[in-house]
């Protein structure tokens, strides 16, 4: 049958090719010689392929392949495409047209979704300038850049456009033969030219134009590696007035000079070239290299595909592409992540990376990288094959094939050959007498050529490829001219200078003079100039020597020029970079955010990481931090997914149960690994805690029940009966029994100190969760049938009532009844049963009855049908109160049982949640998943934010003591409390009366607190006590704001009646007055004590301002808000100057800690900064969508925090760039702690605290990853090693 | 789970238990991956299955390259375990067309998108088998290229023939299978 197909395929193949028709049947009948079936069969295949077009060729595996991509005929700026030519590793090349201001014909390579398009485009600019400057005419141009926004593009024009390929023209005729095979890059499933994309639906091209060829997509390393759990953001939905997220779909393109040509060793191999002619080919290539090192570009990519050959006239001409794309595209830093993409391991292609490249150690590539890879392509033009093989460097994995690289030295040229003529069996020593079978198979072309190959090649090529690119020739002149010394017979460099090598060059050049005729006398002559040559050695050495200085010095010259262009170039591109750098993170930040929504923890840990040495990062980056890192303690060390968790009876202990084989038992409170019992051949899927706490029990997948000393790790008895996998066990409350639950559909009931069997219970279908009642008395079954049956711990009798979940009624779906798992669980009361169901329900039920009682509903997963080993995970607190469920969206929920009420959600894991635990004292909470960790949580409260509970109204009015210790909130329920922020307790209540209060301020010692509210009049009290010390009289309009002077001894309050007052905070006597023109809404005093700011609003009608819409009562309001805000100097309180720009009134006012800005928000939705000394405004910030109630500065200067009162929302911004970094909704942050650590929120109650981690805790968090990586990986390592010396142990002697 | 790259070390060794376990690994990580993709997506945007292959492939394998011989079963299980994934979603498809009993539709769940209709997918389906039996190279390039998504290359290099070689066989898989589904859909569904 095989010989059939193969023969078949062959046919058909060969007919397809033909031209339909005359010529075609008369193949068809010839080659089949008769066999009719066979020729049918060819026909209908041939019929069929008429129409099969592109049936079952699927797109290019596109991570990110949801969004819109270009397709023949779509305008890019000024370019039309008109079809595909290729595709490469990091994106997609079109044959284009471009309409203005030129009209011709160009490539036009779209980079592919993933990539990071800013830094993409800003690295390209950074050596636009250079590469315009490249005028070359063996260097195709790279003519524009730009990306793929709409009706952007247009802003770029290519420079100096001067010279353009002579090989272009209308629909393009190429002289040369053009090649079949594709180039280095990847193919579209669309394959090869034969199907090539065209508008013809039979995918044949029209007739006489000749395929364009590939440019020889390089496959150059794309952007950072998408994550193992998520992809490149594509479009989240995003409101339009969202900050500017650079959205993927804009994607930067290149415009390339069109070359048509073919691969330079196919175009070599193809037409037949001597090694000379090769050779001179190859220096002109050299030349174009030398030409943009001189530029300061370096190709970074040189390799067969980047290097076409085009005919001019019969005339071979080398064009090298792809220039300054590699580096654009391609990270500064080539980190494993950057070269790695699905399946395509290695990118560039690792025959051609030069040794520092497969380094990937961040050393600087510079031009000698190039001249390796020159040494490369000289090397296979020469022998045929690369010098290290590529396929073998493909098939071993990553570190393998950078340390061959690195370290394997590759055998000469000539060497190779030889290996190749040994391999044939013609013997090992070409030079020999001739073979005869060699000469039939061309062995006498390969002796020629290793002879030819033997000496100057051989190290010419070698020291291209020297490891130390020290050794390695500088520059590609030297390279090109070496080789031209050899082409002419001259001694060339690469050698080291002896007598005899001199000697023959000389023979060479001189053969005519050196006849056989003249033997003797030659002989003679050969003494006489051996002689003569070593006499003039000396004076012949110091010429070359000065000749090989003044190349040395004209070669550093040379380098100098470079490396000052480069420098030029860097500076320039530093700025752009710094720039596009910024955005980078910013938006980076804002993916965190996404992730963090999606509980997508695993990529916004990723983006930490990659965003942990950037310099721009700051408060929102220890914020992310922090809630990347709710749990207390993870624990880690399991080498696959923890399925099973149990924590002991003194809550100080937890064991967790892994697929790894082994259960583990942890320190609750350090997190730390104790013990690992081992013994299990299989997964261990069920793990439990004897009462005592002395002893574990474990049920694993190799279907045994084993019993473990708690203390010292040793193995107990084994219990075996069970016939299937063993899935939950537990311990009777007394110790003395131990219930064991199994696919095998039955629950088994054991001694627990002997090990003794006692009753099987026979739940019939597949038990899946198995407990005991609370007095010990009952035993809880739950199956597969989603049923839940109580049983007689004495009689192994089952009782009734049997309890059915709903979801048992429907029928399944696909794979047999009994596969779905179920839990069941007691509450101690044993009252109740709770159970968790596939539909991710949680059901209460009442034991005696079997009544359902209610059913908490949970989210039904898509996967939960079909997921078969994880049922959801339920736990009930000791007290019958609370339960928790651990679910498969990586979340586990917090309930309170009596008002079916979700507590909050724990929210952490990477991946699946399998099981979930409390502690018997209720305050600490134990999930395990399918992310490898387990996690231990509190139990009694979220730690997303800290609540401050004790108001009844809106707390308008938060402030930090000056030392950050102490946090007071003014609320309108007429009460201030003073609050201990580090751990939300409540310190004092002090009652200012029944109006509402709109201020707080902390005196400088933190000792005294001003008050203040609608009655106007201030309150100072010495809040330890309780006592009010002072009362501010003189004022009846509504306090809105109140703050102490920095040295304590003035007190500033603003009110209503467009007056702000300064107190003396001893005697509460009334020094000075400012006037205002409107109703000062906020005051505030410079750190430095010199200034106040007011800033005041109101709704006047007429005049300038911000006028705002919104629904009244009876229809819309137009509110006109003007505002105004003035600096006064604060020692006399004169007016000193305004602040211009914020028109709609503003609500908040702050300083920065320097003293130089001042920030402030309002109506206006902006928020305004302002040099402190002149009133001008540097900048604005826009976002917010309704009045900014809260601004201030964090304490570095470098992020300006707002609450904004009407979205209820807190952004953070960069100070400089004004991009928003971090938005919080629904908190509205009203005070920021003093070391900035801390943001208070208020608005509705209760109040919260959100604190942001600190670099320690940053640090000691990745300590502990660190550690427990190394510790996973030893772990690791030992099993190999393990492994490994069993299977040698297996096989033998 | 770097254990996988030990399952495919094990395969390579010949331990059959560990291809035996390779599959439900590879069906169990595609599915997962599926429902998290598709949970998070907005409905109606399209899912490839190919780039859930190569999704469980950075998750399942990632950085720890198992080299040439461990690609390839990875391969085979992820295509095997794609194929069924995608007829197991035609198949519900076809029952809830012809009447299948009233299941309770939840909100969330969203069938993987077909790249084909369904019963051509069936059709397709059976149809492998059969080519299998016909060229074996033939059903694999299919295998490679239409459920794990590899370029031509990639598929040469796995088949371990030429380009040029894989270039015809696939055009010939494609012929061939477009042929006997043709067959199938003037006949109507089965």
């Amino acid at each position: 049958m095989a010989a059939n197909a193969e023969r078949l395929i062959e046919l058909f193949h060969a007919a397809k090719t033909r031209p339909a028709g005359v010529e075609r049947d008369a193949f068809l009948r010839d080659a089949c010689e008769g066999d009719a079936g066979m020729e049918a069969q060819i026909r209908s295949l041939l019929a069929a392929h008429e129409e099969v077009g592109d049936f079952l060729q699927a797109r290019p595996p596109d991570l990110a392949a949801s969004l819109p991509t270009e397709k023949p005929g779509d305008r890019i700026g000024r370019y039309q495409l008109l079809e595909p030519i290729g595709e490469g590793g990091c994106g997609v090349v079109y044959l284009a047209e471009q309409t203005e201001p030129v009209r011709r014909r160009v490539a036009l390579k779209v980079i592919k979704l993933g990539m990071d398009t800013k830094a993409v485009v800003a690295r390209f600019e950074a050596e636009r300038q250079a590469l315009a400057l490249m005028d070359h005419p063996n260097i195709a141009r790279v003519l524009d850049a730009g990306t793929t926004d709409e009706g952007k593009g247009e802003g770029r024009r290519a420079k100096s456009e001067g010279r353009v390929s002579k090989s272009e023209g209308e629909g393009g005729k190429s002289e040369g033969r053009v090649s079949k095979s594709e180039g280095e890059g990847r193919n579209e499933g669309r394959s090869s030219k034969f199907e090539a994309p065209s508008p013809r639906s039979d995918g044949r091209r029209p007739v006489g134009e000749p395929p364009p060829s590939d440019l020889g997509l390089g496959t150059l390393a794309p952007g950072p590696r998408t994550s193992p759990f998520g992809l490149r953001p594509s479009n989240f939905g995003l409101p339009p007035s969202s900050f500017p997220l650079p959205l993927a779909s804009a994607r930067p393109y290149f415009v390339m000079e069109l070359v048509r040509g073919i691969r330079i060793t196919e175009y070599c191999d193809q037409n037949g070239l001597s090694t000379r002619e090769r050779l001179e080919l190859f220096i002109q290539v050299c030349q174009a290299v030398q030409h943009a090192h001189q530029k300061g570009i370096i190709h970074r990519d040189l390799k067969p595909s980047n290097i076409l050959v085009t005919s001019h006239d019969g005339v071979p001409v080398p064009k090298v592409i792809d220039f300054g794309i590699a580096k654009a595209v391609t990270n500064q830093r080539l980190t494993d992540q950057t070269v790695f993409t699905a399946f395509e391991q290695f990118l560039g292609t690792p025959a051609y990376m030069s040794p520092e490249q497969a380094e990937m150690s961040g050393l600087d590539v510079d031009t000698r990288s190039d001249i390796y890879s020159l040494g490369v392509l000289l090397y296979e033009l020469l022998t045929g094959v690369t010098p290290l093989d590529a396929r073998e460097l493909k098939r071993v994995g990553l570190d393998e094939m950078r340390r061959l690289i690195r370290e394997k030295d590759p055998v000469p040229p000539s060497t190779r050959l030889t290996q190749e003529w040994a391999r044939r069996g013609w013997g090992s020593a070409p030079a020999a007498a001739a073979v005869p079978d060699a000469e039939a198979q061309g062995g006498s072309r390969l002796r020629e050529q290793i002879k030819l190959l033997r000496g100057d090649l051989d190290w010419i090529v070698m020291k291209c490829l020297e490891k130390d690119r020290t050794r390695r020739y500088e520059a590609a002149n030297g390279l090109a001219a070496d080789l031209q010394r050899h082409l002419n017979d001259e001694p060339v460099v690469a050698r080291p200078p002896s007598a005899a090598y001199r000697f023959q060059k000389a023979w060479r050049r001189h053969k005519v003079a050196f006849t056989a005729a003249g033997a003797v006398a030659g002989s003679l002559l050969l003494g006489m100039a051996v002689s003569l040559w070593l006499a003039v050695r000396a004076s012949r050495a110091q010429r070359e020597a000065l000749v090989a200085g003044t190349k040395a010095v004209a070669a550093e010259a040379s380098e100098r020029t470079q490396r000052y262009t480069a420098e030029q170039e860097k500076i320039k591109a530093q700025s752009a970079q710094a720039t596009a750098e910024r955005q980078l993170y910013a938006a980076n930040m804002h993916v965190a955010r996404l992730a963090f929504e999606k509980n997508d923890f695993a990529r916004l840990r990723q983006i930490l990481k990659e965003t942990a040495d950037d310099p721009n990062r700051g408060f929102e980056w220890y914020y992310w931090q922090r809630q990347a890192h709710l749990e207390l303690k993870t624990l880690r060390g399991h080498l696959a997914p923890v399925v099973a968790v149990a924590i002991s009876p003194d809550g100080q202990r937890v064991v967790t149960g892994s697929y790894d084989h082994t259960a583990r038992v942890w320190d609750a409170e350090q997190g730390a690994e104790l013990i690992a019992l081992r013994g299990h051949d299989r997964e261990v899927k069920a793990v439990a805690f004897s009462p005592d706490g002395r002893r574990i029990v474990t049920g694993s997948a190799d279907q045994t029940v084993r019993l473990w000393d708690a203390v010292t790790g040793q193995g107990g008895p084994t219990l075996e009966g069970h016939e299937h996998w063993v899935t939950s066990v537990a311990c009777s409350p007394d110790g003395r029994r131990i219930v064991s639950g199994s696919l095998d559909g039955t629950a088994r009931l054991w001694e627990a100190d002997s090990g003794r069997w006692l009753h099987t219970l026979p739940h019939g279908e597949r038990v899946w969760s198995v407990a005991f009642s609370g007095d010990g008395q009952w035993v809880l079954t739950g199956g597969g049938d989603e049923t839940a049956r109580v049983w007689n711990v004495n009689t192994g009798e089952a009782m009734s009532p049997r309890i059915e979940a709903p979801t048992a009624r429907m029928e399944s779906r696909g794979d047999g009844r009994g596969f779905t798992p179920f839990t069941a669980v007691f509450p101690p009361d044993s009252r109740l049963i709770i159970t968790g169901s596939r539909d991710q329900a949680v059901g209460v039920w009442e034991r005696v009855s079997g009544r359902e009682l209610f059913r908490l509903e949970g989210k039904p997963h898509w996967l939960s049908p079909l997921h078969t080993d994880v049922p959801l995970a339920v736990a009930v607190s000791r007290d019958g109160e609370r339960l928790v469920t651990g679910r498969l969206d990586r979340t586990a929920d917090v309930w309170a049982l009596a008002g079916r009420t979700n507590l909050f959600t724990l929210r952490g894991h990477e991946a699946e949640i399998a099981a979930v635990a409390i502690s018997p004292d209720g305050r600490r909470i134990v999930t395990g998943s399918f992310d490898h960790t387990a996690k231990i949580w509190d139990a009694t409260r979220s730690r997303e934010a800290l609540l401050l509970p004790g108001h009844t109204k809106v707390v308008p009015a938060m402030a930090y003591s000056p030392d950050g210790q102490f946090l007071a909130t003014g609320s309108w329920d007429g009460t201030a409390r003073v609050w201990q922020p580090a751990t939300g307790r409540l310190l004092r209540l002090l009652p200012h009366g029944t109006n509402r209060l709109w201020a707080v301020g902390f005196s400088p010692d933190g000792r005294r607190l001003v008050t203040g509210g609608d009655d106007g009049e201030p309150v100072v009290w010495a809040w330890a006590t309780g006592a009010q010390v002072l009362a501010l009289r003189g004022a009846t309009a509504s306090v809105t704001s109140a703050a102490f002077f920095p040295d304590g001894r003035r007190i500033l309050t603003g009110h209503d009646d467009r007056i702000a007052r300064i107190w003396d905070a001893l005697t509460g006597r009334a020094l000075f007055a400012l006037h205002e023109t409107e109703a000062v809404v906020h005051a505030a005093v410079s750190p430095d004590g010199e200034r106040i700011v007011t800033v005041s609003e109101s709704t006047f009608v007429g005049g300038d301002g911000v006028r705002r819409l919104h629904p009244g009562v009876d229809g819309i309001i137009s509110t006109l808000f003007r505002g105004a805000a003035q600096v006064w100097d604060a020692a006399g309180g004169r007016r000193l100057f305004p602040l211009a720009g914020q028109l709609g009134g503003i609500s908040t006012v702050a300083f920065s800690p320097d003293s130089r800005r001042i920030v402030a928000g309002g109506m206006g939705r902006t928020v305004s900064v302002w040099d402190a000394a002149t009133g001008r405004e540097e900048l604005r910030l826009e976002g917010h969508s309704d009045r900014v109630i809260f601004t201030t500065f964090v304490p570095d200067g470098t992020r300006i925090v707002t609450g904004g009162f009407d979205d209820a929302t807190t952004r953070v911004w960069d100070a400089t760039s004004k991009q928003e970094l971090l938005t919080l909704t629904g908190r509205l942050a009203l005070a920021l702690s003093p070391d900035g650590r801390q943001l208070a929120t208020g608005g509705d109650p209760p109040a919260g605290l959100i604190e942001i981690a600190t670099a320690e805790q940053v640090a000691a968090w990745n300590h502990e990853e660190q550690a427990a990586r190394e510790r996973i990986e030893a772990e690791r390592q030992h099993r190999r090693e393990a492994a490994q010396r069993l299977r040698d142990a297996v096989a033998g002697p | 789970m770097g254990d996988v790259t030990q399952m495919l070390a094990a395969i390579e060794r010949g331990e059959r238990k560990a291809a035996a376990d390779l599959l439900p690994l590879v069906y169990d990580e595609l599915r997962r991956l599926a429902a998290h993709r598709l949970a998070s997506e907005r409905p109606g945007q399209t899912l490839q299955a190919t780039a859930l292959v190569h999704e469980a492939w950075l998750r399942l394998v990632g950085r720890e390259d198992p080299g040439w011989g461990g690609r390839t079963h990875f391969f085979a299980a992820a295509a095997e375990a794609m194929r069924r994934i995608l007829v197991e979603s035609a198949r519900r498809k076809q029952r809830l067309k012809h009447g299948g009993h009233l299941e309770r539709v939840d909100v969330e769940e969203v069938d993987l998108p077909l790249p084909l209709p369904d019963d051509e997918l069936l059709a397709l389906d059976e149809a492998l088998d059969r080519l299998e039996a016909l060229d074996v190279r033939a059903a694999q390039m299919v295998k490679l290229c239409f459920f794990v998504g590899l370029t031509q290359e990639q598929a040469a290099e796995e088949l371990g023939v030429s380009l040029a070689t894989a270039e015809r066989i696939w055009s010939f898989a494609r012929t061939w299978l477009f042929r006997e589904i043709r067959g199938v859909r003037k006949e109507g569904p089965a």
